[in-house]
């Protein structure tokens, strides 16, 4: 079952994106535990950009990361990076771009 | 004399009729106002519940005709898990060629296969394997399949994709490989 577990992450990552958010980047590494009896840490490390109007764009990937961490194929989740985009979309729209690492289960 | 006689048979005969009266009307009520009256508060009963049915019905049947179209749609639910088995060392010069085959049915390039050379001492029993991929996600995720479906595959070390030009992505995988033991 663990040998699905990179298919899984990939199908629930393509399953809650939503449109208004393109990743550029999915990174999926595994690391042994420090001792022979921790066990290895799965994790994935997403980069992004989401397009919202400029005051949604903290609760649209809020949104996102609440969505992902419903997924049972999911931890914890950490948001680094978050940066929002000098070039604006639109006149009321803006980028923001984001780097998330989550710890697969 | 006849007279006084006479008065007291029609006043037996009124009494038997009105006993036979009251006899009758009771005889109709238990034999038949009763029941019907019991049936009429049981048939209420019944539209109170296929009142509750017919409003559950209207919930769940857009649910069942949804269902329904779910049912033609054709889908292979089942995923390979075959027995796991160790591949031989002199096979491991064919793993090119078939990731290769695998890559060109589901339309994925292979831009570039490495064996991890140095981790293959003599008694490793996994191989690394980074492929170095180009095609659209949809495409690989059938491929993936594929390949865990191999009985020497491991397991997946590390998975990068990034996006490209349209819906094409640039994909980086390594995987374990179960290999045996050199013979010495």
């Amino acid at each position: 079952m663990q040998s699905y577990l990179p298919l899984a992450v990939v199908s629930e990552i393509c399953r809650h994106t939503p449109d208004h958010i393109k990743l550029s980047s999915l990174s999926y590494t595994r690391k042994p535990g420090k001792v022979k009896s921790e066990p290895e840490k799965k994790q994935l490390t997403l980069k992004g950009q989401l397009t919202a109007y400029t005051y949604s764009l903290d609760s649209g990937l809020g949104n996102y990361i609440i969505t992902l961490s419903e997924s049972p194929v999911f931890g914890d989740i950490d948001i680094q990076n978050k940066k929002v985009s000098d070039q604006s979309v639109s006149a009321d729209k803006a980028v923001m771009t984001f780097t998330a690492i989550l710890e697969v289960i | 004399m006849t007279q006084s006689r006479k008065t007291p048979r029609i006043a037996q005969l009124i009494l038997l009729i009105g006993a036979g009266t009251c006899l009758i009307i009771g005889l109709y009520s238990i034999l038949y106002l009763f029941p019907a009256h019991r049936s009429l508060g049981h048939i209420q009963k019944q539209i109170v519940g296929e009142t509750v049915n017919l409003d559950r019905l209207k919930i769940l049947f857009p649910v069942k005709v949804r269902a329904k179209a779910f049912e033609k749609i054709k889908f292979n639910g089942h995923l390979p898990f075959p027995e796991r088995v160790k591949m031989p060392r002199k096979s491991l010069t064919t793993l090119p060629g078939l990731f290769s085959a695998a890559a060109r049915t589901h339309g994925i390039n292979i831009l570039s296969s490495t064996l991890d050379i140095n981790s293959m001492d003599k008694d490793s029993t996994i191989l690394s394997v980074t492929l170095k991929l180009s095609g659209e996600l949809k495409d690989f995720r059938q491929l993936l399949v594929d390949f865990i479906a191999y009985t020497w595959f491991d397991s997946v070390l590390a998975l990068e994709i990034r996006a490209g030009k349209g819906k094409t992505k640039s994909i980086t995988l390594t995987l374990n490989i179960k290999i045996e033991k050199a013979v010495t």
